[in-house]
């Protein structure tokens, strides 16, 4: 026996079988009761039929007895009507028993034959007595006593036929009880034995199964809570057995597969320890580099310090040579003594030479030291280039070159620093005016459109000796000339160009150079026309090497920008890919202090945090954020492998995305928070109605949306509806006057961080601007303002707070008073 | 004949251009520190002061700044001179008071074009006062 199923069809089989042989003993003595009965019925009606015959023959006997004894005579012969009806009678009998012989069998049957024979004889013997009875006597009384044994033997033996038949008769009733009672006692039996099979079939069967499966249960059990050694002891062949077995095997797998895991963790560990290890390494060597950077650093500044104090130095006693030689020559010239003048030239030349170089080296001693500054100031460009061109005039012609000046006519003003741009073009245009001789050198201005106001280019070309690649390649390095004969050749000491670069750079703008030796050069200054805060320009990336392929994130772009902080500079990548494509600027922080330095001073429109980061993780650099009020208000995006949202969002944070980064979603996510200028709303608080409305056609003609308020109480009261971006605010009004005005907002929690441009006519005093200070973006003097100029600042506040949702560094224009103790706005740009 | 006040500490640099402005047809009087400048200023009533940014006893900053709180003073144009074009330096003389502003060592014709400028412009405001 295998399995549970054969055992159950073998059992359901032997149950079925059972039955049979019942229902066979069953039809079986139906049967022999059957054939008993109608044996006894046979048996009786040849009884009957025997002593019928028996009755005949005797009545046969008495008539021929009678006859022949003579006590009865006929007349005559007998008639033969008497002897056809005897004769009738005799064959009756003959019928009778011919019929009993049909119903005999066996032993019976020959007896009735026995007996039939012998009737035969007697009826012969009689039917010859009638015949001869009345007619021959002697024949008749020979056949009489013929007849005699006959009939004897005939009566004898009728009642031994009989007793025959009755011992028959009960020996087949005896068979019938027996075969009924045996028939009964079989089919008892047998029903009592498929009982009894079929419950214990079921019985054993079930035990069986529950035994298995309580085996089985068992293993599952130990199994799963993780004994992976335990085995289920296989007990049968059957489908319990082999599920068992299959179990076993599973265990196996697991066992095997654990076996896997548990190496791989090791691995892991051992990978994550030797991470460790290097991490631990990498900390050592970085501290040890930031230690020596800092030293380079202290070393650097004080080599800075110390150039920058010996140019000094150094620069008083030449300013005097340069001076008196001035004036020697000034007075030569007046007293006749032409004779002088030349030398008087020489050494004035000479002394302006090395004031030039000593300049040089300050302003890169000051770069490098990091105190270079840059300020920034709205420049009418066509008026500045003239000035330059004329003051750059004596060196074009030294050479009998010719200068051509190309100023589009579109070209207006730009903000940026004059000092730096006006030194750029210097030198670009004394480089070309000192290598190439009878030529033609072009100055070229002209816009390009861009974000924010687009960039000026200042295009210097020449014709003189060129640059070969090899020599282009050597360009902008400090102290590097093209080949060492220059030096000899033209003089100079070759910083001018790392200069005016990196003056160019400061400002968001870069300097590029196309060449061709022997045919002549093209140095091109391209500037943001509205130049940025250098501080952004002097970070890594911002800043690019060369002006080649810089279309991407434009310094001033409008675009939101978004702070990536996380310590994998894949992500950055990536989300730089990602986000690049949606106008997104993405700048990256490695880290979670640098992270949170980064959005202090770049405030991006949100920051996507990683939590897993060394030193300063996550949800530390939350916090910070979130406790730091000037960037508390930056959305923060959670992007990281670590599930734990409560966390985030009880920290802070307002979204919170799991890695792997999906673009689609990030973008969806980072499109809620991304800065939208057009949806802006300005509220204008002004008593003076048609300030008011001139102020609101201004605005409305940018696309923002403008609420007015006549005074200081009505702007409080629609603050909460209005929700503005920013306000403009007059001071004198009545009712509420815009310095409770102030006081009030700022005394509100969600209202803190509005910007707010103070818009007055108001002289104010320094009392006044104390007052305001620090609570303000902005002070806007009426009247000194023309509205385009309002507008502009107007406009650059608002893509500033747009951007920001709060007070930052405006760019302070030239048309701005500068006063004593300042806004903050002021402070912030004359500090930039 | 315009009166100018130069406020300078460096005697060569004094006497160039005392000399240079003197030829050009002004009259100088020169003070050597801040203190002597304000002073001088109330005194000798120039009618343009160049100050140099970087005195002894009180800077070239400090002065102005006195110099706007003086009535007498108050109107006279400052021109602020400062060692070399530091950025923001412009923007501290402005603040502090100063009507304009230009880098040592002087550009003369550069320096008499601001302070023709100047001069004229006080002159207008005189006549307009007048
Ligand atoms: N227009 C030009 N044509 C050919 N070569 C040029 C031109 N401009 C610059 N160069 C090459 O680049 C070098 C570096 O120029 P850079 O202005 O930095 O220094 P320099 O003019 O030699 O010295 P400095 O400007 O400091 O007095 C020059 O020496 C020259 O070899
Ligand atoms: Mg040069």
């Amino acid at each position: 026996m295998t399995t549970i199923r054969q055992r159950l069809q073998l059992s359901l089989l032997s149950i079925v079988a059972l039955f049979a042989v019942n229902l066979v003993v069953y039809f079986y003595g139906n049967k022999l009761r059957g054939d008993a009965i109608e044996y006894h019925r046979r048996a009786q009606s040849r009884q009957i039929s025997i002593a019928g015959i028996q009755q005949d023959v005797g009545d046969l006997k008495k008539q021929v007895d009678l006859l022949s004894s003579g006590t009865v005579t006929t007349q005559g012969a007998a008639r033969a009507e008497d002897i056809a009806q005897f004769r009738g009678r005799v064959e009756d009998v003959a019928r009778q028993t011919e019929a009993l012989r049909a119903l005999s069998v066996g032993e019976a049957r020959a007896q009735v034959a026995a007996f039939q024979r012998e009737f035969d004889a007697l009826s012969r013997s009689w039917v010859r007595f009638y015949e001869n009875l009345g007619t021959d006597e002697a024949a008749a009384i020979s056949a009489a006593l013929e007849a005699e044994p006959l009939v004897e033997k005939v009566l004898r033996d009728l009642p031994r036929m009989q007793a025959d038949e009755r011992r028959r008769a009960q020996l087949a009733d005896a068979r019938f009880r027996e075969v009924h009672r045996a028939t009964n006692r079989l089919t008892i039996t047998l029903f009592l034995l498929s009982t009894l099979l079929a419950a214990a079939v079921g019985f054993l069967l079930s035990r069986h199964l529950s035994q298995g499966i309580g085996l089985l249960e068992d293993g599952a059990n130990r199994i799963g809570s993780g004994d992976f050694q335990e085995r289920i002891p296989v007990t049968s062949r059957d489908e319990l057995g082999r599920l068992a077995g299959s179990f076993n095997g599973m265990t196996e797998n697991l066992l095997a597969a654990r076996g896997r895991l548990e190496a791989v963790h090791r691995q892991l560990a051992e990978r994550h320890a030797e991470l460790e290890r290097q991490d631990e390494a990498l900390r050592e060597a970085n501290a040890r580099l930031v230690a020596s950077e800092r030293s380079a650093l202290a070393a650097t500044q004080a080599k800075s310090e110390f150039l920058a104090k010996m140019s000094h130095e150094l620069r008083t006693p030449l300013n005097a040579i340069i001076g008196y030689s001035e004036i020697l020559q000034e007075e030569a010239e007046d007293a006749g003594q032409d004779a002088f003048v030349p030398d008087l030239q020489k050494i004035r030349a000479a002394g302006k030479h090395l004031l030039g170089l000593i300049n040089d080296i300050l302003d890169l001693s000051k770069i490098e030291a990091g105190k270079m500054e840059v300020y920034l100031e709205t420049v009418e460009i066509a008026p500045t280039i003239r000035e330059v061109a004329a003051t750059i005039q004596p060196l074009v012609e030294k050479n009998h070159n010719t200068l051509v000046v190309n100023v589009a006519d579109d070209v207006g003003t730009m903000v940026t620093d004059l000092t730096k741009v006006r030194q750029g073009l210097f030198n670009l245009l004394s480089n070309a005016a000192k290598f190439t001789e009878r030529g033609t050198l072009t100055l070229d201005v002209s816009r390009e459109a861009g974000a924010a106001g687009g960039w000026v280019v200042f295009a210097v070309s020449d014709t003189g000796i060129g640059m070969s690649p090899e020599q282009m390649a050597k360009l902008f390095q400090e102290f590097s000339q093209v080949d060492a004969s220059t030096t000899r050749k033209y003089g100079g000491t070759g910083l001018g160009l790392v200069i005016t670069r990196r003056f160019c750079q400061m400002l968001g703008g870069d300097v590029n150079v196309r060449s061709e030796a022997g045919k002549g050069s093209t140095f091109t200054m391209r500037l943001p026309a509205v130049g940025i805060d250098p501080k952004a320009a002097a970070q890594p990336g911002a800043a690019p090497e060369n002006g080649a392929g810089r279309n991407g994130a434009e310094p001033g772009d409008a675009g939101s920008r978004v702070l990536v902080v996380d310590d994998d500079p894949a992500v950055h990548d990536l989300l730089r890919r990602f986000l690049g494509k949606e106008g997104f600027r993405v700048e990256g922080a490695l880290n979670g202090e640098e992270g949170l330095r980064r959005a202090r001073e770049t405030r991006p429109d949100v920051v996507v945090l990683d939590v897993m980061m060394p030193r300063m993780d996550g949800w530390a650099t939350l916090s910070a954020l979130k406790c730091d009020p000037d960037i508390c208000d930056i959305p923060v995006i959670m992007l990281t492998m670590v599930d734990d949202r409560n966390l985030g969002f009880a920290l802070g944070a307002s979204e919170y995305l799991t890695k792997p980064v999906e673009r689609d979603k990030l973008v969806d996510v980072l499109a809620r928070y991304r800065a939208d200028p057009g949806d802006c709303r300005i509220l204008v608080v002004e008593d003076d109605a048609p300030t008011r409305s001139l102020m609101r056609r201004l605005l409305e003609k940018e696309g923002w949306q403008v609420a007015e308020a006549e005074n200081g109480r009505l702007g409080l009261e629609c603050l909460d509806s209005v929700r503005p971006n920013l306000v403009l605010l007059d001071i004198m009004m009545p009712e509420v006057d815009g310095f409770e005005f102030v006081a009030e907002v700022r005394r509100r929690p969600e209202w803190r961080s509005l910007p707010i441009v103070v818009v007055t006519a108001k002289d104010l005093t320094d009392e006044d601007r104390l007052r305001l200070n620090g609570h303000v973006t902005r002070i806007l003097q009426k009247g000194g303002y023309s509205g385009d100029a309002l507008l502009g600042e107007v406009r650059d506040l608002v893509a500033d707070c747009v951007r920001c949702s709060r007070p930052v560094a405006a760019v302070a224009s030239a048309a701005t008073a500068p006063t004593e103790g300042g806004t903050r706005a002021e402070d912030t740009a004359r500090r930039g | 004949m315009p009166k100018i006040l130069l406020v300078e500490d460096n005697e060569d640099n004094r006497d160039m251009l005392s000399r240079r402005l003197v030829r050009k047809g002004y009259e100088v009087v020169m003070a050597v520190d801040g203190e002597q400048g304000v002073a001088m200023a109330q005194t000798e009533r120039p009618d343009l002061i160049l100050m140099d940014m970087s005195l002894p006893a009180m800077d070239g900053w400090a002065a102005t700044r006195m110099l706007r709180g003086i009535p007498e003073t108050q109107r006279v144009p400052v021109i602020a001179l400062t060692a070399h074009a530091m950025s923001g330096d412009r923007e501290k003389a402005m603040a502090a008071g100063c009507d304009d502003y230009d880098t040592k060592p002087v550009e003369l014709p550069r320096l008499l074009e601001k302070i023709e400028a100047l001069l004229r412009r006080r002159q207008g405001e005189a006549a307009a006062g007048a």
